[in-house]
């Protein structure tokens, strides 16, 4: 599974003039993303995959926010809302932490791991400079875009195979929902 | 535009209104019931689906205050919550009725056990309630009307560690069918009761009491938002303010009025009917009108298991443990809880009962997805008058009336009864041969009361134990608003007991009431 997206994004990334070869998770996240995203420009996909990627930190064998395609959910569900509002503002809001965080232009996305972690901490937290995020929406944000992205994640059929999940069960229901588990 | 009056007009038609519509129909009143949500074909509306049902279950727009800021369930719908809800279809206990007599808390109620026990009886025999009466806790009752369901892994499990530690756990009574019944399918194990029942094997009030209430010729009116009650100059309710499934606004007249909207939405509408004669809105003479507003205190634990236990096959709502349900004063806090095994799909677990962590620590837990037992604890929240729905004095809905405010703090005896709860389902856990423990805050209920009590001063509530405003003869408020303490337990057989019982008070004093 892995594999295939690796290529695919590959290719894309190659396509496009990538010079990088050492692709992190981010990085495959923007090739996949440019293409679908019908709200979010490239680089607001990229920013959005950066946080969901630390929202559902995944192993190497688990299907990853990239792999179950969380940002066409997100497209899907809040085009057309008053939501998608709320994101273009907090994406841009990340990225304006970013730039605090240090010297030069710095962006959400390019941040490693645990500096996104610590921006998203404090969004969800609302323990902001007011300057930085002026209207004061970063904890609804960041409730809309945690909510958003786990819908997305967990009801992909590759995520319920990895969990344990059965799923839908009509219309015979679970003939084996009595089972005393082995031992 | 004026329809045509009738005898009763209910407003709402989810767990109460829908008893009320059949119980006056089939009583000979001519009845309109009105609803704000759609009515759903199971069969076409429902699917085995998670996050398509959360989707057409609206998300009601409330404002959340005060200390415990607590989020709000509810379904707008023909059937209202019980079209969402898991079943569990307990009784009060006695002692529900006297907690201030037994307790020196709360308030007692104005009615008792023996009052409601036949009506107890009649809902259940309608609904079809599957369970054991070899409940050591339960009141001194007969027969289920059906036998109980076969306990899933997780609620054989947790039978397993509770049996261990000396406590009594039994199959849970359940509106849902475990044999043909009443013309619809038994359960088949599906485990998606939350998601809307496939197979009609649900007793939801839309699929048991509205077929029934259009038998005897009840209207019922899907998608009708009502906006507020009008008063004429006698302080009589004359008509009823709705928004139509067209969007236009309607006025229906009737004899008689009954709000049934929910221990949120009644006090709102009530704030929401403002006159000269009732400035602080309507069966408000005491200002209680959205005071003691109670939910119960809730709280979740899942215990880790090393092997598959797979709870989300089956029932999840299997198997109760009313141990801890009366008081024990060694427990430091007064009256209790209900032990209930529960699941839910992946989404409603990550967003919902593990809604406050992300990142590491939810893909931890969510790696378990199928190791877990889990119980939910449902207990007792004393009624607290700063426990408020109000108006929200600014925000509105798309039809202008203002959004329901709901300030809601815990008080002392919650926090400790809570963290009781949490410690003997841990226990529970461990006993049955859990690795590990992991606690929920579940920061949300869909267990809505209090709001417009009932009693017999007519300053201290707003109710009789008829359901009948004090202040206005011709108006009945009749669902979860009407409760006077929560118990330990789940509100809506109560709910539906007590609207069996004020609808046999209206037909049998309809000569009084409707003229
Ligand atoms: C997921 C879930 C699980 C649950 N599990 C259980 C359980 O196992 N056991 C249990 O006892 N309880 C359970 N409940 C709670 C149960 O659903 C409620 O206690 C019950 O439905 C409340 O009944 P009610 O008549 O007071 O209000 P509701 O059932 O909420 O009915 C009110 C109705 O009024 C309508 N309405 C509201 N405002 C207006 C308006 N302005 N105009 C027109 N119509 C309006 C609404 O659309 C709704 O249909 C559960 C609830 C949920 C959501
Ligand atoms: S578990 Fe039974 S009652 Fe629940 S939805 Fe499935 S068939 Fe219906």
């Amino acid at each position: 599974m892995n594999l295939k997206l690796t290529r695919r994004a590959f290719i894309q990334l190659a396509g496009a003039g990538s010079t990088g070869l050492l692709l992190t998770r981010v990085e495959l996240a923007s090739a996949r993303a440019s293409a679908p995203s019908r709200i979010f420009s490239g680089h607001q996909a990229r920013t959005v995959l950066a946080a969901a990627e630390v929202i559902i930190p995944t192993r190497e064998n688990e299907p990853s926010v990239v792999d179950v395609n969380v940002l066409d959910y997100i497209d899907r569900e809040i085009r057309g809302s008053s939501e998608r509002a709320l994101f273009v503002e907090g994406l841009a809001g990340l990225d304006r932490l970013a730039g605090l965080l240090g010297r030069g232009p710095r962006r959400f996305a390019d941040l490693p791991a645990a500096q996104r972690i610590a921006i998203l901490k404090m969004v969800e937290a609302g323990t902001l400079p007011v300057d930085a995020w002026p209207s004061g929406s970063g904890p609804l944000f960041f409730r809309q875009l945690r909510r958003r992205i786990v819908e997305g994640y967990f009801s992909s059929p590759l995520v319920w195979k990895f969990i344990g999940y059965g799923g839908r069960s009509q219309f015979i229901g679970y003939p084996d929902f009595n089972r005393w588990p082995q031992q | 535009m004026a329809e045509r009056e009738v005898d009763v007009c209910i407003i709402g038609c989810g767990a109460a209104g829908a008893v009320l519509a059949k119980e006056c129909a089939e009583g000979g009143l001519s009845v309109i019931a009105f609803d704000e949500g759609p009515r759903y074909d199971p069969f076409r509306d429902f699917r085995n689906d998670e996050l398509y049902a959360m989707k057409i279950f609206d998300r009601a727009r409330i404002v959340l205050d005060g200390d415990d800021p607590i989020k709000i369930f509810m379904v707008k719908a023909v059937g209202g919550g019980t079209v969402h809800y898991s079943a569990i279809s307990l009784r009060f206990h006695e002692s529900d009725f006297r907690v201030r007599s037994l307790d020196g808390v709360a308030e007692d109620w104005p009615i008792t056990y023996k009052d409601l026990e036949p009506y107890y009886d009649r809902v259940e025999r309608t609904l079809g309630v599957a369970g054991s009466n070899i409940n050591p806790f339960d009141v001194p009752r007969g027969p289920y009307p059906l036998p109980p369901h076969e306990l899933n892994t997780n609620s054989q499990v947790i039978a397993r560690g509770a049996r261990k530690l000396g406590l009594h756990p039994v199959p849970a009574p359940l509106a849902i069918l475990s044999r043909p019944y009443d013309g619809r399918f038994p359960c088949n194990q599906c485990g998606f009761c939350f998601e809307g029942c496939q197979m009609t094997a649900k007793s939801s009030t839309d699929l048991v009491y509205v077929p029934k209430a259009e038998a005897h010729g009840a209207v019922i009116r899907p998608r009708c938002k009502g906006l507020r009650l009008e008063v004429n100059k006698r302080g009589l309710v004359e008509a009823f303010i709705y928004i139509d499934e067209r969007g236009r606004e309607q006025r229906q007249k009737a004899k008689l009025f009954i709000v049934a909207c929910n221990a949120v939405n009644t006090p709102r509408l009530l704030l929401n009917s403002t006159s000269n004669l009732f400035p602080q809105g309507l069966a408000n003479s005491s200002g209680l009108v959205g005071k003691y507003f109670m939910h119960n205190t809730v709280a979740a634990v899942f215990g880790r298991f090393e092997h598959k236990i797979n709870s989300y096959k089956g029932l999840p709502q299997g198997l109760i443990i009313q141990d801890f349900y009366e008081t024990d004063p060694r427990r430091g806090f007064v009256r209790g809880y209900t032990m209930e095994t529960f699941y839910a799909g992946p989404i409603t677990l990550a967003n919902g009962f593990m809604g406050h962590v992300w990142g590491d620590e939810l893909m931890d837990f969510m790696r378990g997805y199928a190791y877990y037992a889990a119980l939910f604890l449902s207990g007792e929240d004393l009624p607290n008058e700063k426990n408020t729905v109000t108006l929200d004095p600014d925000l509105k809905d798309e039809h202008g009336m203002p959004l329901p405010r709901v300030t809601y703090s815990y008080g002392e005896n919650e926090i400790k009864l809570r963290a009781h709860s949490i410690q003997m389902a841990e226990a529970i856990m461990r006993a049955a041969g859990a690795v590990k423990t992991i606690g929920s805050p579940a920061r949300g209920t869909a267990h809505l009361m209090g709001t417009c009590r009932m009693g017999t001063d007519p300053s201290r509530s707003v109710v009789n134990p008829f359901c009948q405003s004090h202040d206005v003869k011709n108006l009945f408020i009749c669902d979860g608003s009407v409760f006077v303490t929560s118990t330990g337990g789940n509100p809506t057989l109560t709910i539906q007991a007590l609207a069996t019982r004020t609808a046999d008070y209206i037909v049998h004093e309809k000569a009084n009431l409707l003229t």
